[in-house]
This record gives structure tokens, sequence and C-alpha cells, in this order.
């Protein structure tokens, strides 16, 4: 019975450390110090002086989580290069979008380290740089940038902007995209007059005239009207377009204001009067499919999608549809998007990881990728004979580029909260029509008003 | 008893060196395995390791994190809240029409696919040519991933180029954006659900079936009793066991539906066809309140136990009637 009971005893003990050692590693840590000191200060460890800097780091391997789409492609494509300059490994991680995020989230707050360089959405800068999540660069740009990858004066300033939190800089800007208007130039032509819709006025009226003249086949206009988050961008770049911003300076949310609601009462009508049938369930990508399958014959939204626009095997009018500047009301439409690459604050070779995030957004290498994307986030390219000739649409990128606005966007930390209850109240209107534009806008003021204030942003 | 046992050393390049250490491990060790070989339980340790790292210490750290304030958009560490997680979920109206859109999802879902479940295994309980064929062709839904069934159907509802409206405009009827409108967006996605799951309900239900003894059926037939009454006063009856199975299995997997919905509608348009485990998910990775996402899914793993107990009790009494 003795032995027997011991053997149970030795049983339950295996059972209660293992538990305790899973415990362990998946518990969240409850400290968001600074990262260790061996690596806070890049600049005052510098090895051997006349180590150039490029090789400092040589045989030190780093680990980096971006997510699956062309330019990820494009710079890993190259890796050898980075390699090969600076004796650094690099091993990485491409994951779906959402899914990266996602665990590139659950690194950061676990303080694991995992990751020494991640994509991170501008968007997410303000929440992870106060959590403490992201090393500020300020400091690896005064000191320890490599002169040949050294772009930070010719980053387009909107994406580079979008990259800093209170005066720091977090990132980067590895992708920069801003809103164009495509259009289908036979159309123009036959219902508009042959010139693109430079106003909002304009743009109602011809799509009112191609969805009249289209007879149920062909619908004027088509954009984001679905409820997940990636709809936020284009209804938020409208009311921008008003001359509001999403939130007051003292972070009060504007959907009430006379503005707000007339530029939404703009989009819902755009949709549910000239839009294809079941704009509500549509995400960017549907409205995409609907302008290529000739459905649609006018879509404002990112210029990454011009390749596409222009492919024959993607498109069906791929000669004709061509590209403006987004419409304007008292200011242009937004549907600014950037990406950068970032440092974990947790990281255990932060200078070798600066190396790679100044290496792949460097123009040297962005200029290698001309005929591979069209997300370039330097001037240089944007500014070029090549760019403008070879990118799809690239005539007005650049000046569209140059009109770009991050303050569209509520860069807050809860920003996903408020884009659940934005995109969720978007769909809704899309789907009953611009007579519950008032009450919708309304239902949605007071329910982000309430989350910023159980935020504690104000009582 | 100081000194018993003690090995012998040797001077080894300065080192002392145990020659029987290596042998006395080994023998500890291989006793230590032998031990556990003749334990009656030791064949269940490696399940119970599994269970450990991937069922139970999940839950108790789901349990733990719904006591605290967790949130990930601020620089503070999580700290302990007790209820407030809960409380804060059961006042908001949100967390309300999420669980009745549950409940009339998994109500509905669960009970077409049984029913529709049952109907196939009827007629696949007989003499059929190619039955085998037939059977095989029924299965191919339920091992398709979610997410691609979530897809394909999202295509074919599309107004525009989709299977579905083609042939109702075929048929001389209207399009119907199936996906956006907030009347038919939940339904929509009901009608996806219960394609992929009615073989599931089929194999289960025709198994039960052809375990049923073949005496009451020829018995009744001779007394001249209906199809619909041998039916109803002997195949349901005796089917009782398999129908609570697949209840039980159909319940679950509709309350924590996730993919489809997800890839369907996003729970929109609006919040249409916004479910449990969409808030939770909501709550968790948009909004990154990780406490109140915990909690959220508390709250429906005691729901779903709760009703796994209601049909387990009414499959235990439903036997000892028998």
């Amino acid at each position: 019975m003795n032995r027997k009971l011991a053997r149970m005893q030795g049983v339950i003990s295996a059972l209660v450390f293992l538990a305790l050692m899973l415990a362990a590693c998946g518990a969240p840590a409850t400290e968001t110090g600074p990262a260790p000191e061996a690596s806070e200060a890049p600049a005052t460890e510098a090895p051997e002086p006349e180590t150039p800097l490029i090789r400092r780091y040589e045989g030190e391997t780093i680990r980096i989580l971006m997510y699956e789409q062309v330019p990820t492609y494009s710079t890993l494509d190259r890796l050898q290069e980075f390699t090969d300059a600076t004796g650094i490994n690099v091993e990485y991680e491409l994951l779906a979008e959402s899914e990266m995020i996602r665990k590139e989230t659950l690194d950061f707050s676990s303080h694991t380290g995992t990751y020494d360089v991640t994509n991170v959405h501008f968007w997410y800068i303000p929440q992870f740089a106060q959590a403490g999540y992201l090393e500020p660069l300020d400091d690896y740009v005064a000191n320890l940038s490599v002169p040949e990858w050294d772009s930070m004066s010719d980053f387009v300033p909107s994406y580079l902007d979008s990259q800093r939190f209170e005066g720091g800089l977090y990132g980067l800007p590895f992708q920069g995209i801003v809103q164009i208007l495509y259009y289908r130039t036979d159309l123009i032509d036959q219902f508009c007059g042959g010139t693109p819709p430079a106003t909002m006025d304009d743009l109602m009226t011809c799509a009112q005239a191609i969805t009249e003249g289209g007879a149920g086949e062909v619908f004027g206009y088509t954009d984001r009207g679905s409820a997940d988050a990636a709809t936020f961008m284009s209804p938020a770049g409208w009311i921008y377009a008003w001359g509001v911003n999403f939130l007051d300076e003292n972070y009060h949310p504007q959907l009430t204001t006379p503005e707000a609601v007339a530029a939404m009462t703009h989009y819902v009508t755009l949709l549910y009067n000239y839009g294809p049938q079941g704009q509500a369930g549509m995400g960017w990508a549907e409205a995409e499919q609907a302008i290529l399958n000739g459905v649609a014959a006018m879509h404002a939204d990112t210029h990454d999608l011009g390749p596409d626009m222009v492919n024959p095997e993607r498109s069906q009018f791929p000669d004709s549809i061509s590209f403006a500047m987004p419409p304007m009301q008292d200011r242009y439409a937004q549907d600014f998007f950037a990406s950068g690459l970032s440092i974990n604050a947790d990281s255990q070779h932060k200078e070798a990881a600066w190396l790679f995030v100044q290496w792949a957004t460097a123009a040297a290498t962005q200029a290698e990728q001309l005929a591979e994307r069209s997300d370039f986030t330097v001037e240089s390219i944007l500014n070029s004979e090549a760019y403008r000739s070879q990118v799809p649409g690239g005539e007005v990128i650049l000046q569209a580029a140059q009109v770009a606005d991050p303050a569209y966007f509520p860069a807050i930390p809860e920003f996903g909260a408020l884009s659940d209850v934005f995109s969720a109240a978007v769909s809704r209107m899309v789907a009953e029509g611009p007579d519950s534009v008032e009450d919708v806008m309304t239902a949605a003021n007071a329910e982000i008003e309430e989350l910023l204030a159980a935020a504690g942003y104000y009582d | 008893m100081a000194g018993k046992g003690r090995p012998s050393q040797k001077e080894t390049g300065g080192e002392l060196v145990d020659p029987g250490a290596f042998g006395r491990k080994r023998s500890r060790l291989s006793s230590a395995l032998e031990s556990l070989a003749s334990w009656d339980g030791g064949f269940i340790l490696p399940a119970t390791g599994l269970m450990i790292l991937l069922v139970i210490f999940p839950t108790l750290y789901t349990l733990g994190l719904s006591f605290v304030r967790w949130n990930l958009t601020e620089a503070r560490p999580p700290t302990f809240v007790g209820l407030e997680n809960y409380a804060f979920l059961v006042g908001e109206t949100r967390f309300w029409e999420a669980l009745g859109r549950t409940l009339i999802f998994t109500g509905v879902s669960s009970g077409v696919t049984l029913a529709s479940g049952m109907t196939l295994a009827l007629l696949l309980n007989r003499p059929l040519p190619a039955k085998n064929f037939i059977r095989t062709l029924l299965i191919v839904p339920m091992v398709v991933t979610p997410v691609v069934v979530g897809l394909t159907w999202r295509f074919m509802y599309n107004p525009e180029l989709g299977m579905i409206n083609f042939l109702l405009g075929e048929l001389g009827f209207e399009t119907i954006a199936f996906l956006g409108k907030i009347g038919t967006s939940l339904a929509s996605v009901m009608v996806t659900d219960i394609w992929q799951y009615t073989p599931f309900a089929l194999l289960i239900l025709l198994a039960g079936l052809e375990s049923l003894p073949t005496e009451p059926f020829e018995a009744a037939r001779i007394d001249g009793a209906s199809s619909f009454r041998m039916f109803w006063a002997l195949t349901l009856p005796m089917m009782k066991g398999p129908i609570l199975v697949a209840t039980l299995f159909r319940v679950m997997f509709s309350f924590n539906t996730f993919d489809t919905i997800y890839v369907m509608t996003g729970g929109g348009p609006g919040r249409s066809s916004e479910t449990l485990v969409m808030y939770a998910y909501r709550l968790g990775f948009e909004h990154w309140h990780m406490g109140e996402s915990a909690a959220a899914a508390l709250i429906m793993l005691i729901l779903v136990t709760v009703f796994s107990r209601v049909i387990l009790k009414v499959a235990r009494a439903s036997r000892s009637e028998d």
C-alpha cells in the first residue's frame, strides 16, 4: 500500500511540476519595464573601433515576423545581400496579415522577445509604443546609421510621420499606400463628359448617370461596406474630406457633427443607390473585384491595386481602367496606409535588428524592386521617371502621397475598438440606406465615447 | 549504515570518478521505468500529459484571465478585478444580442442538421444502387476546412457572380444579396453550417440505424403497421441514443462556430450575424481586452457544459427506462 502511495505521489509530483512549468512558460509578464541593459544603449557599446559598423554584429542571428504580401517577398528575395554585407543571419516567419498581428501582439505582451523585428501597421504604433513594446529608434538613427542605407531625408514625410508616437520614432516605413480613384475611361466618356470626377458632387452625379445608364448591369461606384475592421479606412477618409477628423483634440468622436453626417450620407448614398447589390457585405477585396469584373465603373481605394487593374489575367478591362486623384470636398478623401518595420523592445539583438530595418527600408534596396511592387516609401523612387512609366497610376501616386494625411486616422491605442464599432455602423448604414445615417452615427458616437471614457480619456 | 554501499573511487586526471555511478543511475532509471510499467495507471500518463497541456492548462489560464483587467492597449500589468469582467458583459446589450443570435444559430442549425441527417440516413439504410459511392459523396462537405467552405459559399451567394443568384435569375426570381442584408445574413450562414454538418449527423444516425434489431420491424410489418407508424413507434425510440449523441456534438460545434461566420460575414452587416464567439474574438483581438474576452469565453463554456449535462442526464434517464 505504501509503495503504491509513494508511486502515486511521484506521479502527482510530476504532473504538478509539468503544470508549473507550463504556467511559467505561458504566464504573461507583469512588467513592461525597459529592455535588458546589455542592449539598451546602442551607441555606447561599440566593440572594436576599427570594425566598420556594417560588420560589427557579424555572426548574430535575428528573427523577423512579417506578413505574406508582395513587398515582403520582394525584400526577402534579396536577403542574401543583407547577410553578405553584414554577416548577420536572418530567420523569418511569414503569416497571413491578421494572424501576424495576433502573434506579434501576444509576443510583445508576454515579453518573450521571440521576434527581433516585426511588421507593424501604423495604427498600432501608438498602442505598442505606449505599452513599451517597441524600441525607440531615434538613437539608432543618430548613432548607428549605415550611410548607404540611410534614407531618413528621402522617406515620404507622411509615411515617416506615421511611425512616430508622441515625438518618438518607433519604426521605419516599409510600405506606403495612398488613395487614388480607379475609373473606367469608356464609361466616363459615355456618361460623365470624359473627365473623371474631381469633387464629391461630381462623383455623385457621375455615379448616378452611369448607374441609370447601366441598366442594372453596371453600377457607378463601389467601396468598402462590410463589417470587418478594414472597412474603417474609406469612410473615415470620407469624413476627413468634409473637414472633420474622426476624434477632436480632446479625443471626443465627431460622428454627430453636421460634416460627418453629411460625409456619411454621401458615402452611404453612393453605395446604396449607385453601388452593386450586397455592398454591406463587400470588403475591399469584393469592391476591387467589382471594378475588375466590370460591375462597377469607379472605385477609390489604395494605389497598390493598380497592377491588378491593368493585368489582363485579373481585369476584364485592362485597357480602359485609368487613375485619378481621389475625390475632394474640403480636403481630399483618404485611405492612407503605412506599415513599418519595428524592433521588439525585448529583443536581445537590437543593433543587428536595426541594421536589418535600415537595409530593408533603404532607398537602394527598394529601388531594386521597381518591377515588382508599387508601394515604395521614398520620394526618390516615387519621383523617378522609371516609377511613373512602369507603375500603373505612377503619375498620380506621388501627387496623392503629397496630400496624404495620417491624421484622418484616430491614432490612439484603442483604435481597434473604435474600428470595430465604426465598421459595424458603416455596414449597417450601407445595408439600411441613407435614412439610417443620423441614428446609426449617433449610436456609434455614444458607444465610442463610452469606450474612450472607460479607457480613461475623460469622465 | 553510513558507509554501507559506498562506491569505490579512483583518481583519474585529478578528478574523482565514481565507476559505479553510471551503472547505478541506469539501474535506478530502469527500476523506475519498470515500476512505472508495472503500475496499472502508467499507460494513461501520456494522455494525461496532453490533456493537461491542451485542455486543463488553457482552461485554468482562461479562468484566471477572466478575473483580471488586462488590456493590451495599456502599459499596466494585469490587475485582479474579481467579477468585474462578468459584470461588464452582463451589462452590455451587445452581449445579450450576441447570445440570442448564438442560441438561434445553434437551435436552428442543430435541429435542421439532425432532421436532414435522419432523412438521409433513412434513405441510405435501404438497398440502393451505388450506395457506398453515394455515402462517400455525402461525406465530402464534412471533410472540407470550414474556412474553405465559408469562402466557397460566400462566392456562391455573390449577387453578381454567384451560382445561387444565377439559378434564381434563371427561375425568374430577383437577385438577393444574401450576405449583404441584415435580415438574411445569419440565415445564410446557417444554411452553410447545415450543409457542412449534415453528413456528420448522417454518419452517426446511419450507424445507429444499421445496428437496430430487425425482428421488431418484421413483427410490426406482419401486424400491418405503416412505415410512418414504424418510424414513430420503433425507429425513433430505439434511436434515442444515437440522436442524443449527434445532438450533443452538433450543439457543441454550432455554439462555437467561428471560421464560417468570420469568413462569410465578419458578423455583419452591422452586427446582424455576430454570435457570442465572434464577440469574444472582437473583445480579445480588436479591443485587446483579454480579461473581458476570457470572461465571454468562460460563459460560453459554462453554457455548453450545462447543455451537455442536460443531454447526458436525458440519455441516462432513457437508458434506465429501457
